[in-house]
């Protein structure tokens, strides 16, 4: 008898889509179940002539670590692509989160042309490049 | 009574009746729907698949601090990916199970999802975007394939175009991917979407592997078509086959089109939302949303032009497939250039859409025109060489328009390239229609050689010889139901005929036939399908298996009132009037075959008020207030007015009067004179034996042939109705 015969096949068929799809299932549910620590708001923009002004607000949501962020923005066109991306300042405080609190970051871009501004831009975001809890 | 005794000459004899050639508009029925719809969804999240990582580089680039030459990188691995694989897939699909293919390659994509939900950096990403470019070759070649040879002939181009909207509804998925994304972050998208294709994949293991070039072997009414497997004589290893189709004018034509189309579009694709900001003032939002104008057009072009192709086709126009997909190409130049050249933005929208429409179109008559001049056993190569050829093209435009527009301007570049469009139609309705009807034709042969070469017949038979007819001298099939001779075999049969309610199977290969002339008792107790079996024959409902010949042409996909027109009348069973309108408009209502023939109508209500004389003073009264015989009267007269050639009548005497029941049969009797035969469906067995000449018995949608009903025993019958034995 064959050892890869049909009815082998059809088994080891079956298992693997049942597999398959309970662990999409399982690792789709549990990741989407995650909440990040660190709450990164709408970004709230400035443009004068060809520089971008971008402050963001970042909350913390743990309930014990006290973090010190570093937060990137960027400029993206519609493929994602970067037009120019910088690192955010803490605008007013040293930038030490303490649990539940949040912070203002800014920072400005200067390299997008006007060109880009009319014709790429797609929009502004910003993200944590490291949580970086503080020492 | 037989056809061959004299017939009495009435103005409702079926005779008299004018039967047009008109268009015989098949549905997809006694063809499984399901594959096409499977196979479509499959297309469908195939494409959403494709584009799923592209649509999360933002995130992507955060979260792994990825450059835009990395983000490249992985977009360009999943074209050389797919690049080298398809033509592998091709070979695969010609020659193993292309439902075991693409089941395994869609699980196998499955996996690739989950694998790059859980990537941690970039050289996981990369190897899953090549991984997931090595198993997309799995379903489109292979599936254009299944599709040939589960859909006949004569739909190809229709069956193409419902496939094409899965790659147009890929792109739907993607704002809800994008949504999921931002809700839940990319890698839940990734695990979520891994999960219709393992459920895909589990549908498309059980679907039926069909038999290779069985639709081909129907066509030309080869016996055994659609079971016989047939080994092919045409050389299929090593390079033989690509030289093979190097050297089918037709199957280059087309790839050269579907490359040059492809060489423009992608380029329109990726460059149109920069040209709308840049020349008309939009948004960034704006404008790449008014691409959806684009796909909408697409929707509307392939929808229209597979069933456009398969109309002309079947209407003598044999090359219908290539001219349709040749001017459609050419059409969409013009718009395409007043797209790009206007300064109204809703004009230029409008035009570009229209210009996708056109340009689009042409899809499913080429594909369905390349399957056409393949061997079945090429079919996926075939396929998977176009493939190749247009994902290659795809990847270019862009590039060239970029340089182009570099040069000159994005304006100069579309109207320079524009052309192309008319290069991809302008190749078909040249070299292609030069060549199609010759390749086409010497596929048929080859399949005919084949299918007579396994059943050890000797070769070189003319078409002439076993009676094979080229679509192009083929009649209608209205002309062939009116050439149709008695001695042709049987006017009705039914070749294992199923039906099922849902899941509640009624008809059990039922197989019968009646002669033209005379009348034809279908007997059986309450619930055995006598009723499901009458309306199949209507068209009232469609048998999941089997065919219904109606002088000597297969019925199947026929809608009811071609039927009709065809000569076959339903009078179903209960009081089957219209109950508020009149008398009159439900008489009428039986002329609708051979509409503009007024004069014709008013005699025939005339006679039929004659036969039915208590609805002479009537006409003007509502259907619906007549006593239960006069309704009867009034559904059988007008099943008359129609001049039936085969009149089918479910149940004449149910809850009517034996005086009644007796003039109604007397008046069948009138019917068979005419020439009009006719099959009566009964559970009194009284009447059934008192007008019919032949008597079936129906049990458990079975069908039992008794004989003449003059040899039958009426209280045996009711006996053995009663048991229910056949």
């Amino acid at each position: 008898m064959k050892l890869w015969n049909k009815k082998v096949q059809r088994v080891v068929f079956a298992g693997i889509v049942v597999l398959g799809t309970g662990t999409g299932f399982v690792l789709g549910v549990r990741e989407a179940s995650k909440k990040p620590v660190l709450k990164i708001g709408e970004p709230r923009v400035r443009v004068e002539g060809t520089t971008a002004t971008i402050q963001i607000t970042v909350k913390n949501t743990s309930e014990s670590t006290i973090y010190c962020p570093k937060v990137g923005i960027a400029a993206v066109d519609r493929d994602g692509l970067d037009l120019d991306s910088g690192v955010a300042v803490p605008d007013s405080t040293d930038g030490r989160l303490a649990p539940r609190a949040s912070a203002n970051f800014i920072g400005t871009l200067t390299e997008i042309t006007e060109e880009e501004f009319d014709e790429e831009l797609d929009e502004y975001v910003a993200f944590i490049i490291d949580k970086n809890p503080c020492q | 009574m037989t056809a061959t005794e004299h017939v009495k000459r009435s103005v409702l004899s079926p005779t008299l009746t004018p039967r047009p050639d008109f268009h015989i508009t098949r549905k997809l029925v006694g063809v499984p729907k399901y594959p096409l719809a499977l196979l479509t969804v499959i297309y469908m999240i195939n494409v959403s698949d494709q584009f799923l990582l592209p649509s999360m580089f933002p995130l992507l680039k955060r979260e792994f601090g990825l450059s835009d030459t990395g983000l490249g990188l992985l977009a360009g691995s999943y074209l050389v990916s797919v690049t080298v694989f398809t033509v592998p897939f091709g070979v695969l699909a010609d020659r193993f199970s292309r439902t075991k293919i693409i089941a395994w390659g869609t699980t196998a994509w499955g996996i690739t999802m989950i694998f790059t939900g859980m990537a941690n950096g970039f050289a996981m990403l990369l190897v899953g975007r090549m991984a997931l470019g090595m198993w997309d070759p799995c379903d489109n070649p292979t599936s254009q394939s299944l599709l040939a040879d589960y859909y006949p002939v004569n739909q190809r181009s229709k069956v193409m175009g419902v496939y094409q909207v899965g790659q147009l509804a890929g792109f739907v998925l993607l704002p809800i991917a994008g949504t999921m994304s931002q809700a839940w972050g990319w890698r839940s998208t990734f695990y979520f979407f891994a999960i219709p294709a393992f459920v895909v994949a589990a549908l498309v293991w059980r679907l039926k592997e069909p038999v290779r070039g069985n639709q081909d072997r129907k066509h030309q009414r080869l016996e055994g078509g659609g079971t016989t497997e047939v080994k092919p004589q045409i050389v299929a290893k090593g390079f033989a086959p690509y030289k093979g189709l190097l050297r089918n004018k037709s199957y280059m034509a087309m790839l050269i089109s579907a490359t040059a189309g492809s060489l423009f579009f992608g380029g329109i694709g990726v460059w149109a939302p920069t040209f709308l900001i840049r020349y008309h003032d939009m948004s960034i939002a704006g404008a790449t949303s008014s691409i959806a104008v684009v796909a909408v057009g697409g929707l509307i072009g392939v929808l229209v032009s597979g069933n456009l192709a398969d109309y002309l086709t079947q209407h003598k126009h044999p090359s219908a497939r290539i001219t349709v997909a040749g001017f459609a190409r050419v059409l969409s130049v013009p718009f395409f250039l007043v797209a790009f050249s206007i300064p109204y933005i809703a004009l230029a929208l409008l035009s570009l859409a229209i210009a996708a429409m056109f340009l689009v179109a042409g899809i499913p008559p080429t594909n369905a025109a390349r399957v056409d001049v393949l061997h079945p056993n090429l079919r996926g190569r075939g396929a998977s060489l176009d493939a190749v050829s247009q994902s290659l093209a795809s990847a270019a435009s862009p590039i060239i328009f970029g340089i182009l527009s570099d040069i000159t301007n994005l304006r100069t570049t579309f109207l320079i390239l524009s052309p192309l469009a008319a290069v991809s139609g302008l190749m078909l309705l040249t070299l292609g229609l030069a060549s199609y009807g010759r390749d086409a034709r010497a596929v048929r042969d080859q399949v005919r050689r084949d299918h007579f070469a396994s059943l050890g017949f000797p070769e070189g038979e003319s078409h002439e010889e076993i009676g094979i007819l080229e679509p192009d001298d083929e009649p209608t099939l209205s002309e062939a139901v009116r050439a149709w001779v008695p001695g042709d075999g049987p006017m009705l049969e039914t070749k294992s005929l199923d039906f099922s309610y849902g899941a509640i199977q009624v008809l059990f290969g039922v197989d019968f036939a009646i002669p033209q002339g005379g009348c034809h008792a279908l007997v059986g107790r309450n619930g055995v399908g006598k009723t499901t079996l009458l309306s199949n024959i209507g068209g009232l409902l469609d048998g999941q298996s089997g065919q219904i010949f109606y002088r000597g042409q297969d019925l199947t996909g026929i809608p009811p009132d071609q039927r009709t027109k065809l000569g076959i009348t339903l009078m179903a069973a209960g009081r089957s009037t219209f109950p508020s309108l009149s008398v009159r408009d439900n008489l009428m209502f039986g002329s609708y075959p051979f509409e503009g023939s007024d004069d014709l109508a008013e005699r025939r209500l005339e006679e039929i008020l004659e036969i039915f004389a208590p609805l002479k003073g009537r006409l003007d009264q509502r259907a619906g207030t007549l006593s239960g015989g006069e309704q009867q009267m009034v559904a059988l007269g007008r099943a008359l007015v129609a001049g039936p050639d085969l009149l089918l009548i479910d149940e004449l005497s149910l809850g009517l009067a034996p005086t009644i029941t007796s003039q109604l049969l007397d008046v069948l009797d009138q019917v068979l004179e005419y020439g009009t035969t006719i099959l009566l469906v009964e559970q009194s067995i009284g009447v059934a034996l008192a007008v019919a000449d032949t008597v079936f018995f129906m049990d458990r949608g079975v069908v039992e042939p008794l004989g003449p009903a003059e040899n039958l025993d009426a209280a045996a019958l009711t006996r053995r109705l009663i048991e229910g034995r056949v």
